[in-house]
């Protein structure tokens, strides 16, 4: 006898009422759709594959490294992401996050509104489109600062008016000079025209003086960034449960779990995690914050639509970029100074093989061909 | 004698068409003729095991191309057509250093039709990829993953991320430059996970380089661990879409 399992809670599953006078039958008029879809897209996949070929590039060769290597185009974008933060945070940590969080979707969005047909809430279409234009803006801008993009325009402000000076001097030059708190309005003035994210741990740099000495430097009676910051301890080192030194009885394998020689570096944790971080829910969370303020978004569906549709925006610029915009190097160039692998005479195929050159490979005689 | 208007005889047509589809072997293969009657029709859905993942009736609106642009049923003419192409490509294709490369070449030129074939599977890979991610932007504009079809949306997260595996597993079997940059690219990106990463990417790659052991493990998950995960997913997956009464509707 089946026994009833105990709701645990209830699910409130409304289900559609079938119109059966609405209804066609799937023999003929879904099966005959899927067969002609399958038959068109058959004869347009031959024709394709006869007229492209797919690359076939020299052998492997681990000492020959092409000049850009990259994924392959579906993890451009994880490639790009990888130039703008921490390698673990952006390869791992942020995909991870993500996938969790497009499985959560229809759990944080129960509403059965809007539900089978497209963009059904009254709002969909243009909050679709605001976090379209939001995102893609935000994340060109992203990519262009992080590039210092910015210093190479406002220094070439000038010459656009036929000055051929250029305004090098405008991140050096200090406009509070002799004020009274000059020491504490520079670095702020500074951060304005750092060059990029790394630039706040590599070329920021204040100075304060201070009565007492917080960071890990020596005590020269100041404060400063970034040196004093390099080398910050956790709270619980040298207590038994953290150490400084290495525990010699600790097996090498989990020395990757137990940091044992814990200091942290602020700058670079400002640069590769902090400022990242901020920016990934930052502007996604200004980007709800607008729409519920101008009255766009009021319910968790019309939210989950910016969101999602910045991560579909997100996840094809940055495959572009990956793609189309980054040369030797991984530089940031225009798609035309992207080098081609077909062009460097290392990666190419150098010389096509005619068929009478193959060496016919027969596990039957092992002294010739590519056994020999 | 009145000239009356006589039904014509049998032609050598209908003799044909008889021979041909109402004999016994062919009635023992098809045990109905074509299904002419709604009622033979939908039996026709729920009585073929190839068929029978169809609901025997649909809404009308469902049909309409716009709704849904056959994007997931593209996906699947994409994996039906990569097996195909793929099992053609196992005959011709040893998973070793020193023969892949090779075997590749050797199937573009000596082998008839070998080029087509290799086309075939990569362009087709690529589209699938494509269809995965333009099928979930779909469900989603659609507002197709509520209630009751929230886990059938996560079924299909884990189908998009298998289909990313699958290709790029696949990506690294040809052997040559493109490849095994990629796959150092890639797996590189798999070891810089916080405290375990070099640990995965020694996993995945079986080695600390991408040699004959990253060949072979790939060789594995592409042609027979991964097709079956995702062959058993993509069941689920269109089993739930007829338990739950086809396609999403307005209510």
């Amino acid at each position: 006898m089946a026994v009833a399992a105990p709701a645990a809670r209830a699910r409130e599953t409304v289900r559609q009422k079938r119109e059966r006078d609405q209804e066609l039958l799937v023999w003929p008029d879904l099966v005959f759709v899927e067969f002609i879809c399958a038959v068109l897209f058959t004869i347009t996949f031959v024709v394709l594959a006869t007229f492209f070929d797919a690359p076939l590039l020299n052998k492997a060769n681990p000492n020959v490294t092409p000049n850009p290597s990259k994924a392959p185009w579906y993890f451009m974008n994880l490639q790009e992401l990888l130039l703008h933060m921490d390698k673990g945070l952006a390869g791992v940590i942020v995909p991870t996050i993500l996938l969790i969080g497009l499985m959560a979707i229809p759990y944080v969005d129960r509403d059965n509104e809007g539900q089978g047909s497209w963009f059904g809430t009254i709002n969909s279409v243009r909050i679709t489109v605001f976090s379209f234009f939001w995102s893609s803006i935000w994340i060109s801008w992203l990519i262009l600062w992080d590039n210092g993009s910015h210093v190479l325009v406002y220094q070439h402000l000038p010459q656009l008016w036929g000055s051929n000076t250029r305004l090098q001097w405008l991140g050096d030059k200090n406009p509070f000079a002799g004020w009274p708190v000059e020491g504490a309005l520079k670095p702020i003035w500074d951060f304005i025209f750092l060059r990029n994210r790394l630039a706040i741990r590599d070329t920021w740099s204040w100075s304060l003086p201070v009565p007492f000495q917080p960071g890990s430097g020596p005590h020269d009676g100041r404060l400063d960034w970034p040196q004093d910051f390099t080398r910050i301890p956790l709270p619980l080192n040298g207590t038994w449960l953290w150490h400084w030194a290495q525990p010699g009885w600790m097996p090498g394998w989990m020395l990757h779990v137990y940091w044992y020689k814990s200091t942290f570096s602020l700058p670079a944790i400002t640069a590769e995690w902090a400022v990242p971080i901020l920016a990934m829910l930052g502007l996604p969370a200004l980007m709800i914050i607008i729409l519920r303020k101008i009255g766009w978004a009021h319910t968790m569906r019309d939210a989950i639509i910016a969101l999602f549709t910045g991560f579909i925006v997100v996840y094809f610029a940055l495959t572009i970029v990956g793609a189309a915009f980054r040369g030797k190097g991984q530089q940031l160039v225009p798609p035309y100074r992207v080098p081609n692998l077909n062009d460097d005479p290392a990666i190419q195929r150098q010389v096509p093989l005619s068929p009478s050159q193959f060496v016919v490979v027969d596990a039957r005689t092992p002294g010739s061909g590519i056994y020999g | 004698m009145a000239m009356t208007e006589q039904p014509k005889g049998p032609g050598l047509g209908d003799w044909l068409y008889d021979k041909l589809f109402h004999n016994y072997i062919w009635s023992s293969v098809f045990r109905s003729g074509y299904p002419s009657t709604p009622r033979n029709q939908m039996l026709a859905i729920a009585t073929n095991v190839f068929l029978h993942l169809h609901p025997t009736r649909i809404h009308k609106t469902h049909v309409k191309i716009t709704h849904t642009y056959c994007l997931g049923g593209l996906s699947f003419f994409m994996f039906l057509g990569l097996t195909v192409t793929g099992v053609m490509l196992m005959f011709y294709y040893v998973p070793d250093v020193n023969r892949a490369f090779t075997d590749v070449q050797s199937l573009e030129t000596n082998v008839r039709f070998g080029m087509l074939i290799r086309n075939l599977h990569r362009w087709m890979a690529h589209a699938m990829v494509l269809t995965v991610l333009l099928h979930m932007m779909r469900v989603f504009y659609t507002g197709a993953y509520k209630p009751p079809r929230e886990f059938n949306w996560v079924v299909g997260v884990i189908l998009l991320v298998l289909t990313l595996l699958l290709s790029f597993t696949g990506y690294l079997l040809p052997w040559d430059q493109l490849a095994l940059w990629a796959i150092t690219v890639g797996t590189n990106i798999a070891g810089a996970a916080p405290i375990l990463g070099g640990q995965s990417r020694f996993v995945l790659i079986g080695g600390f380089d991408v040699g004959p052991n990253a060949l072979l493990r790939f060789y594995t998950l592409h042609v027979i661990a991964l097709p079956l995960l995702a062959a058993i997913f993509m069941s689920v997956h269109f089993w739930r879409i007829r338990r739950d009464g086809g396609l999403a509707r307005p209510l």
